[in-house]
């Protein structure tokens, strides 16, 4: 009875001695969960409306507004403007503000020369094309950007270091925003159609 | 007590906790950069992200929401410095433990999704 209950506790001992130790190990990982990496963690300075664009369909225009992360990173994030709010525009279109969070495209422009996202709507009548937004932000480095889609080229305005276009999603077959640099070079970022699938595969 | 026996148990106990504790942080991980699903403020407000860090040489990345299994949208980078960072307020409102994070960085990882925590999908 004796060895029995001093198996036991050893076991119970091991148990726990087990879990802190490999808590231990992988420690940080649910700790991002809930806070995220500070690299795109708004500073609490606000954000600024850098740019915007007309919306194709006629409804509130598009936006980018940049704020600065934590970590100092430059963060452009796209949505829509109403009356110089920053939000989304659902699709009763009604215009719903957005508050600051952790949901910029964030970049180190000392060392990057510019932050590229594409925003990607899926399309709300199946026979249509879905929406891409094309945004983000360049280092003083670039002097230029061409848009290349696969109906044509055109330049691409910067305006308080912020850029924005927005076209559907088809267009988006072999496009690429070509950056210009001060010393004359230039550089071919390839963009994409989303490759998501509409639906995941069962079980995940 | 036997110390062989005693050596198994604590080898058992260890990986025990680290699969439960694996499992717990399972909705994000680092497999050569971070990636996964990324909770807002609480786990149930509806304001999370599909979220890839940039490194490891990556340049095309995407970073895709699901709910319900039914993709909501996605946001792509093409350049190596960017954070991926698709946040689900931009796409609308949605039960978050039904969500889903699907990351693609062919650099880093094969593609693969990450579920919420509490997942109720």
């Amino acid at each position: 009875m004796r060895r029995r209950l001093g198996l036991a506790a050893a076991v119970l001992v091991a148990v726990v001695a087990g879990v802190g130790s490999a808590s231990a190990l992988v420690g940080n990982t649910g700790r991002e969960t809930l806070d995220g990496p500070q690299a795109v963690q708004p500073d609490g300075q606000g954000a600024s409306l850098a740019t915007s664009a007309a919306d194709p369909g006629g409804r509130q225009p598009w936006a980018v507004r940049v704020y600065r992360s934590q970590a100092g990173l430059t963060c452009p994030e796209a949505g829509r403007t109403q009356g110089g709010d920053f939000g989304r525009v659902d699709a009763d279109g009604r215009f719903q503000p957005l508050d600051i969070q952790a949901a910029g495209s964030c970049a180190d422009l000392s060392e990057a020369p510019l932050s590229l996202a594409v925003n990607h709507f899926p399309a709300r009548d199946p026979a249509g094309s879905g929406r891409a937004v094309i945004f983000g932000v360049v280092s003083p480095r670039i002097t230029g950007l061409t848009l290349s889609l696969a109906g044509g080229r055109r330049p691409l305005a910067v305006n308080r270091g912020a850029f924005l276009a927005v076209t559907d999603e088809d267009q988006l077959q072999g496009a690429s925003l070509d950056a210009t640099f001060a010393d004359g070079s230039t550089t071919s970022y390839p963009l994409r159609p989303s490759a998501a699938p509409a639906t995941a595969p069962a079980g995940e | 007590m036997p110390r062989g026996l005693v050596l198994l148990a604590l080898v058992c106990a260890f990986s025990f906790g680290a699969i439960v504790r694996v499992a717990l942080a399972d909705n994000y991980h680092t497999a050569c950069v971070g990636h996964g699903f990324v909770s807002g403020a609480s786990q149930s407000d509806g304001s999370f992200f599909s979220r890839i860090e940039p490194g490891c040489g990556s340049t095309y990345r995407e970073c895709s929401i699901y709910v319900y299994g039914s993709y909501v949208g996605s946001q792509s980078v093409g350049d190596t410095g960017t954070s991926c960072n698709s946040w689900s307020r931009d796409f609308g409102n949605f039960t978050e433990c039904a969500s889903s994070a699907r990351v693609y960085d062919p650099a880093a990882f094969s593609t693969h999704y990450h579920n919420a925590p509490g997942w109720c999908g």
